[in-house]
C-alpha cells in the first residue's frame, strides 16, 4: 500500500526542517557531496541518477549533461568542508541546481524506503497490534521520525522498550522509550506528544 | 602571537605523539589537537576563545554568527535552525572541549600509545561511540569499536582520526587532546566521536575523556559530555 498524501506532505515538511532543502551541490561535515533534502551523493557515477539543470536567470534552464554534473561534483569535492562550512557556503561554487519537484520525488524515494521497511517489521504477523498502515497516523508519523534518524534496525534492536511498547500498543510506554539522546529537546518533544496523544489501542 | 601561540600547541602535539608509552616520571605535557579546532584563537589563559567563520541559520532571525566560545555555549539549540543542529553541536562540543583541556595538567605516567594506531582504535570500548539512548551501554558492555558489530572495518583518516564502518553505522574518533584531565598524575585522552547512519540521516556527536590507569587496565570512559538520562 502507498502512503496517503497527506501523510507524505508531513514527513517532507519534517525532512526539510531537519536536513535542509538545498537545490545545489554541497559538503557535509565530512566532504560528502550532499544535494536536496540530504541527500548523499555516493560517488561522482551516482551524479548520474540526479536530474539538475544549468541556470539562467537564477531559474533552471537546460537539463545538464553527464559531463557538466561530474565536472560540478569534481569542483565541490575540491572545496573546504568541516564544521565551520554551512550548505549555503557553495552555492557561489556551483553552476547547476535541481527543481523543486525533483527535489521532493528524490525525497519519496528516500520515505517509501523507509515505509518500505516499517511495513516490512510492524505487521500483525509480527506480533503487532497492527499492520503498519492501519496504524493511526500518530503512531505512523512518530515511528516515521524515528526511522529517519536512526535507521530500522536500530529502532528493533537498539530501542528495544519502545519496540516492545509500539509491539504492545502501548503508546504511553512508547512515548517515554522513545528518547533519542543527540536530537534536539523538540524533536523529542514531537514523538512524545505524537504518542501520547494517539488513541488507546481497543 | 596568537598563531605563534597555536604553533607552539601544535608542535607539542606532534612531539608528544611520537613519544612511546611510558611509565618513566618525566613529566608528559599537555596537548591539543588544533588542527580539530578550525578558526579558533585560543587566549593565554586557556579559557577565553575567539571564533571565525563559524555562521549558521537561525529559526528566527537571519543567521547566528558566534565570535566566540561563551555566545556558542550560551546560544540555546533551540536558536539555530534543525538542519544546522549537528553541525552548530560540533561547535559547542569543540568549545567544551577546550574548557576541559584548560583544566588539563601534565601528567607523570601514560598507559596510551603515543601514536594510536588501528588496534588501538579497534579495542576502545564501543560506549564510546554516541549513544543513542539510555539502554545502549547496557547493549555494549564488554564489547569493544572493533567486534560490537559483526563485519567492522576500522581505518586511520589521519594521525588522529580513525573511521569505523561497517553495514549500518559510520563512526569517527578523533583525537583532541591528551593531558591529565583526571588529576591523578596518569595521563587521559579527549576524544570527539560521531557516529553516522548509513542507511538513515542520523548524525551524533560527543565528547570524552578516557583513562587508563595502568597496563592492565582497559581503557575506561571517565567523562562524557552527552548525558543518557
Amino acid at each position: 500500500m502507498s502512503l496517503p498524501t497527506t501523510i507524505k506532505k508531513k514527513l517532507r515538511k519534517k525532512l526539510y526542517l531537519y536536513e535542509g532543502n538545498f537545490n545545489h551541490l554541497y559538503l557535509d561535515t565530512k566532504g560528502k557531496v550532499t544535494v536536496g533534502v540530504g541527500h548523499l551523493v555516493t560517488h561522482r557515477d551516482a551524479i548520474s541518477e540526479i536530474t539538475l539543470y544549468t541556470i539562467k536567470n537564477n531559474q533552471p534552464s537546460l537539463v545538464a549533461t553527464l559531463q557538466e554534473k561530474q565536472d560540478e561534483y569534481d569542483k565541490i569535492s575540491k572545496l573546504p568542508w568541516g564544521q565551520r562550512y554551512s550548505a549555503a557556503f557553495f552555492k557561489p561554487h556551483t553552476t547547476l541546481i535541481m527543481k523543486a519537484t525533483d527535489i521532493d520525488s528524490l525525497l519519496d524515494k528516500h520515505i517509501n524506503n523507509f515505509h518500505k521497511e516499517l511495513s516490512n517489521i510492524y505487521k500483525k504477523t509480527n506480533g503487532y497490534t497492527e499492520d503498519f498502515d492501519k496504524m493511526h497516523e500518530n503512531i505512523q508519523l512518530a515511528v516515521f521520525d524515528m526511522i529517519f534518524n536512526l535507521g530500522a534496525s536500530k529502532i528493533v534492536n537498539i530501542f528495544k522498550k519502545f519496540d516492545a511498547a509500539i509491539k504492545a500498543g502501548d503508546w504511553k510506554k512508547a512515548a517515554s522509550e522513545s528518547n533519542r539522546v543527540d536530537v534536539n529537546a523538540e524533536r523529542n518533544q514531537y514523538v512524545k506528544e505524537l504518542l501520547t496523544t494517539a488513541p488507546a489501542t481497543p | 602571537m596568537e598563531k605563534l601561540y597555536h604553533l607552539i600547541l601544535v608542535s607539542f602535539f606532534l612531539v608528544t605523539s611520537s613519544s612511546a608509552c611510558t611509565d618513566t616520571h618525566r613529566p608528559i605535557k599537555s596537548t591539543l589537537n588544533m588542527q580539530a579546532f578550525p578558526g579558533f584563537e585560543i587566549g593565554k589563559n586557556k579559557t577565553d576563545v575567539t571564533l571565525t567563520g563559524y555562521e549558521y541559520q537561525a529559526i528566527e532571525s537571519e543567521t547566528i554568527k558566534p565570535e566566540s566560545c561563551d555566545q556558542a555555549i550560551n546560544t540555546h539549540l533551540s536558536a539555530v535552525a534543525d538542519f544546522e543542529y549537528f553541525r552548530f553541536k560540533q561547535l559547542v562540543l569543540s568549545c567544551n572541549a577546550i574548557k576541559q583541556f584548560a583544566k588539563a595538567t601534565d601528567a607523570q605516567v601514560t598507559w596510551f600509545p603515543a601514536k594510536p594506531n588501528i588496534s588501538f582504535y579497534s579495542e576502545l570500548p564501543a560506549i564510546v561511540k554516541p549513544l543513542l539512548n539510555n539502554n545502549e551501554p547496557n547493549q555494549l558492555s564488554n564489547k569493544t569499536l572493533g567486534n560490537y558489530v559483526a563485519k567492522t572495518n576500522i581505518s586511520l583518516e589521519t594521525d588522529n582520526i580513525a573511521k569505523i564502518i561497517n553495514s549500518e553505522n559510520e563512526i569517527y574518533v578523533t583525537l583532541l587532546a591528551r593531558g591529565d584531565f583526571t588529576n591523578d598524575g596518569i595521563e587521559d585522552l579527549l576524544i570527539k566521536t560521531e557516529w553516522y547512519a548509513r542507511k538513515a540521516f542520523g548524525k551524533h556527536a560527543d565528547l570524552l575523556i578516557l583513562t587508563k590507569i595502568s597496563g592492565k587496565t582497559r581503557v575506561n570512559v571517565y567523562w562524557r559530555l552527552n548525558s543518557t538520562n
